[in-house]
């Protein structure tokens, strides 16, 4: 190996750099990023309905989706760095909303969070009359030393409601031993539960997918409460973005419309009750996010 | 939904391997600029870049994604969530680790053995032929650290290469959204596949070297 060598390894790095350079920029050329929270990515709707969308308006646009948590989701959203969003976290929305930085599309779907926790349920969740007084004795369980819960932690759309739900109890669990924070995905936090033991709130989709995989022995579904834990996904467009590109705006408003037609159909006919589509019951859901977006 | 691990494994090689020799290269021009300044000088530079090893990759992707969003300073190339930008964060990932793995065997030789090989009788020329060839196992190794750290991390993919399926999701992205939603078995075969690249390729690299280059 000598200078020859060396100078030889220098050029093919720098052709290596401007290739990948050249590379890089015609890719990106008319992509839409698409950022998502990880239950309908997870679920397989976000690509059912990007690519039916595609085939039934005939719109060539090549979405690129990116998987993060409602909360990074949004943020890059209202960045300008991905130009549409769905997320399911109301008061995060309305605070991106209220900034400008973001602008809504269309409430497309809903479903319900559930409590889960281990079935001898020590806290008594299943004897609760609504979600409030279930997370209550939860508490008070837990300052007994006869339960735990596990947090997301992660500011994602179910930690979001979890935190406002606390907030409506009136107790915070805030840096009690019984409380754990998980940090991390809705599956891997709901593990985390079966695995010491713990109660959870989590979205129906995932539980359910996890407990038919047959990972779940010990944790099951203790609570709904379709009044305090509605869970609504919306679609958002960024307002940058928007503002910028005329196309993105026509593509916007095109996915509103396939999303409130024929994307309800397409949700209604495979994924029922994992997944429900508002058709029929707009004006209730649209409430429900109101209510939801201004709880705090 | 998801696309194949080769076609995943390929991109991450392809990525990686880029940015891990610009690492190399721009680490191999710095030192060969650092050995000749002053010790004193010298050392202090490489206490900095000894401290950017530990650095969280988050943080590095933190700091391209602020680079690289549209309102950023270098926003208006439409970089972000591109492979090049993984690039880019990976390459800042990995020079320290390249800079500081060669540098003072870099400066010992010039300082020790340069003199030593002059005064045995060797040409100029000669010497510098000599002492890169003392070098080369250095730089085989540093090469590898550099790819090693490039491709294993996880913060600059994810932040601004996204983990795009077919376009930016590279081994450790994949392996992280997989992990999620729960595809525990996937994200190991695919953890695996990662141990097993790096393992194969620091084999291939040192017997290589071996063989042909320090002999």
């Amino acid at each position: 190996m000598d200078t020859k060598a060396m100078g030889l390894l220098l050029t093919i790095a720098a052709i290596v750099a401007v290739a990948s350079c050249i590379y890089g920029g015609v890719e990106s050329r008319c992509l839409m990023i698409v950022s998502t929270t990880t239950s309908l990515y997870q679920l397989g709707v976000l690509s059912d309905l990007l690519s039916d969308f595609e085939n039934a308006t005939g719109i060539d646009v090549e979405f690129k989706v990116l998987v993060k948590g409602s909360g990074e989701a949004l943020r890059v959203l209202a960045d300008g760095s991905a130009c549409m969003a769905f997320v399911h976290a109301p008061s995060l929305e309305l605070w991106y909303v209220e900034q400008g930085k973001v602008e809504r599309l269309a409430v497309f779907a809903y479903n319900e969070f559930v409590i889960v926790g281990p079935s001898d349920d020590p806290a008594g969740v299943r004897n609760a009359t609504n979600a409030i007084e279930a997370f209550e004795r939860i508490y008070l369980a837990g300052e007994k030393g006869m339960a735990k819960f596990v947090s997301r932690g992660d500011m994602s759309g179910t930690n979001v409601r979890e935190l406002q739900l606390w907030r409506l109890v009136g107790l915070s669990p805030e840096g009690r031993p019984w409380y754990l924070k998980s940090c991390q995905g809705m599956v891997q936090t709901l593990l985390m539960a079966e695995n010491v033991g713990a109660y959870s709130l989590t979205d129906l989709g995932t539980y359910v997918r996890l407990r038919n995989q047959g990972r779940l022995q010990v944790l099951v579904e203790l609570k709904r409460d379709p009044q305090h834990l509605v869970n609504v996904y919306s679609a958002y467009v960024s307002g940058t973005c928007a503002l910028n590109d005329p196309y993105v705006r026509y593509v916007a408003q095109e996915l509103k419309s396939y999303l409130m037609t024929r994307g309800q159909e397409l949700l209604a006919s495979k994924y029922g009750d994992i997944i429900r589509p508002v058709r029929g019951r707009e004006d209730e859901v649209e409430r429900a996010w109101e209510v939801l977006a201004r709880l705090d | 939904m998801s696309e194949s691990i080769l076609s995943i494994t390929l991109r991450s090689l392809y990525i990686s391997s880029t940015a891990a020799l610009i690492a190399f290269a721009s680490a191999v021009a710095l030192s060969a600029f650092l050995a000749r300044a002053p010790r004193r000088r010298a050392e202090m530079a490489l206490g900095v870049f000894e401290a950017l090893v530990g650095m969280p990759t988050t943080v590095i992707g933190l700091f391209v994604y602020m680079l690289l969003y549209p309102q950023g300073p270098l926003g208006f190339a439409r970089l972000l969530y591109t492979p090049i930008a993984i690039v880019i964060g990976q390459f800042l990932v990995a020079l320290p680790m390249a800079f500081t793995s060669m540098f003072r065997p870099f400066y010992e030789l010039r300082e020790c053995a340069r003199e030593l090989v002059l005064s045995l009788g060797c040409s100029e020329k000669h010497a510098t032929k000599v002492l890169l060839r003392e070098l080369a196992p250095v730089l085989t190794s540093s090469y590898l650290l550099a790819f090693s750290r490039a491709i294993g991390e996880l913060g600059v993919a994810l932040i601004v290469g996204g983990g795009i399926e077919g376009y930016t999701s590279v081994l450790t992205t994949a392996i992280a959204v997989r992990t999620s939603i729960g595809d525990y078995e996937v994200a190991i075969q695919m953890g695996l596949i990662l141990l097993s690249i790096t393992i194969s390729l620091a084999l291939i690299l040192k017997v290589f070297g071996e063989r042909v280059l320090w002999r």
